[in-house]
């Protein structure tokens, strides 16, 4: 390739031309640039640090035999991310990571029955002070009990600020239904946290 | 403003909107509506104001990367290689 055509490529893209033609050095940098991206979108998911590392390792040799597949019509990193969400999907299938989820039907909706619970104001101030021990491992068996397919799209979507068409397009969802698991996501995480979070009167 | 939901139906189309991914802040009739809605509802603010703690903490949230997983990765991948 010359001068000049290297010239329009974005360092990622250079990165992963070179790794596609066979460069093991390029293929090593596009490992050390992305892994911890990928590491802790993992975790976000599972919740095990066990568990993530597997699937780090799993992603990077699905792209190092795939890579070939990226044509660069979407960005690599929503390319990856497809890779990491169905390692986890998969995971979950071989393994016992949903061991504790609870099913997520249509009672995790808005209902007027339930208004009267979501009154109470939590506790105001800055969220990054109120992460205790005690609120980690909280918000940690909260995404446990979610099923995959929610946490997923929650991760991706509100944690990672990917946009809704990504998200969508990366779970092969209709935009509708990633918003229908996001909402119950939302609203299943709000309520685990809520006792612990409401205000003192 | 209300200390109650300021009106149930209304309420629960409001919190199902703002709760499922859908901008409030567009220039369009029913976000207009929403948010007048939410300036004279107790409820509805206090419950959108949960969910966006709720989805703070989890984006401040942030795991330790642990020091040898480049390592791993690589023994990962050479493993592959060896495999092929």
């Amino acid at each position: 390739m010359g001068q000049s055509e290297h010239l329009n490529l974005d360092p990622v893209a250079e990165l992963i031309e070179r790794a596609k033609n066979g460069n093991e050095r390029a293929f090593a940098d596009l490992v050390k640039q992305f892994e911890n991206t990928v590491y802790s979108f993992a975790f976000k998911v599972c919740r095990d640090r066990e568990k993530a590392v597997e699937t780090v390792q799993d992603t990077f040799v699905n792209v190092y035999l795939k890579l070939g597949q990226f044509d660069g019509n979407s960005k690599f990193s929503t390319w990856l991310y497809s890779i990491v969400a169905n390692n986890c999907l998969m995971k979950r299938r071989k393994s016992k990571l949903e061991e504790s989820s609870v099913p997520i039907d249509d009672q995790f909706e808005i209902r007027s029955e339930d208004l009267a619970s979501y009154i109470t104001p939590w506790e105001p101030g800055p969220v990054d002070a109120m992460l205790s021990s005690e609120l980690k491992d909280l918000l940690d068996n909260a995404i446990k009990k979610l099923p995959m397919e929610y946490r997923v799209v929650f991760v991706m979507r509100d944690v990672e600020n990917m946009s809704g068409e990504e998200v969508a397009e990366v779970l092969g969802l209709s935009i509708p239904a990633m918003k229908s698991r996001l909402r119950r996501a939302r609203l299943f995480l709000r309520n685990e946290l809520q006792p612990y979070m409401e205000a003192e009167a | 403003m209300n200390t109650h939901f300021a009106n149930e139906i209304q309420c629960v189309n409001v919190l199902k909107h703002v709760c499922g991914d859908n901008d409030i802040y567009a220039d369009t009739p029913i976000c207009k509506e929403i948010r007048k809605h939410l300036e004279q509802c107790t409820g509805c603010t206090n419950f959108l104001q949960s969910i966006n703690k709720t989805i703070e903490l989890y984006q401040v949230y942030n795991p330790n990367v642990p020091a040898d997983l480049h390592g791993k990765v690589v023994d990962a991948l050479r493993q592959q290689k060896s495999n092929k």
